[in-house]
């Protein structure tokens, strides 16, 4: 329930490490704010190059030289479907979006998934 | 189910995790900067370990991505691999786990920032004791 909250405070829980004697600007709370009415910035582009990045990140896919949006996770990976999970569980938080499971069973591609991020309203 | 489970093990394990690597960062750097000083004492080449010390400096364990995948799953995997899928009670437990992490995890947060308790000083604190009661500590 506060997840997204928590989430974008999350910088802020770990400056309370600080004492408040040592904090020099304690008084200035940042109220976070999203404006949904705004166009999602995430473009096409920016969305493969993280989550390609994810990818090379994970040490259990086999040929990471050249993956583009028609790499798949099983063949060109060599990914299993529970490494496809744990990939998908990884892109997730790196945008910090929840993929249901009906999407992602149908998510095979790197260029599926790219797509279903660019399209999702609520990836970062 | 067995999406769920790690979903809730990545995001409950990340936090602590980035500050861990965090502390492993300063330490490894204060490690590579005596190392240094003995090169630059010795008058050997410092270019290797200088190079070292930025990749550490500019590394953010937030946007670490190898942090995003459990370390092992293999103990997973193996859960996965005798639970039977029909069997409702392991499916159960299963969610149950991760519900558990979950709360747990947001529990945490909510305390990190709502509890004060760790956010004052000794002094403070004394001090807040003292008002309390209508008194005010001594100077020095």
């Amino acid at each position: 329930m506060f997840r997204s909250v928590l989430r974008t405070n999350a910088p802020m829980a770990l400056r309370r490490a600080a004492p408040i004697a040592v904090r020099v600007n304690a008084a200035r709370f940042m109220m976070p704010t999203r404006n949904y009415s705004a166009a999602n910035k995430l473009t096409n582009d920016a969305v493969q190059t993280r989550v390609l990045s994810v990818i090379q990140a994970f040490n259990k896919t086999n040929s990471v030289a050249d993956v583009s949006a028609k790499t798949s996770f099983h063949q060109d990976l060599g990914l299993d479907s529970l490494d496809t999970v744990e990939l998908l569980v990884a892109i997730e938080e790196e945008f910090e979006i929840e993929i249901p499971d009906k999407v992602a069973d149908e998510l095979k591609t790197v260029g599926e998934t790219v797509e279903y991020i660019a399209s999702n309203p609520e990836a970062l | 189910m067995y999406k769920g489970l790690l979903r809730s093990l990545v995001r409950s394990s990340r936090a602590s995790r980035i500050v861990q690597r965090a502390a492993d960062n300063k330490r490894e750097t204060a490690l590579l900067s005596y190392r240094r000083l003995q090169q630059l004492r010795a008058g050997t080449a410092t270019a290797a370990t200088d190079a070292q010390l930025t990749a550490l400096q500019n590394a953010d364990p937030a946007r670490d991505r190898t942090l995003l995948f459990l370390p092992d799953t293999a103990p997973l995997r193996q859960l996965q691999r005798d639970a039977s899928p029909a069997d409702s009670r392991t499916r159960e437990a299963w969610g149950d786990a991760a519900r558990f992490l979950d709360n747990q995890r947001e529990y945490g947060e909510l305390m990190r920032l709502y509890d004060l308790s760790g956010a004052y000083t000794q002094q403070e604190r004394v001090q807040a004791t003292a008002h309390r009661v209508g008194l005010h500590v001594p100077q020095n």
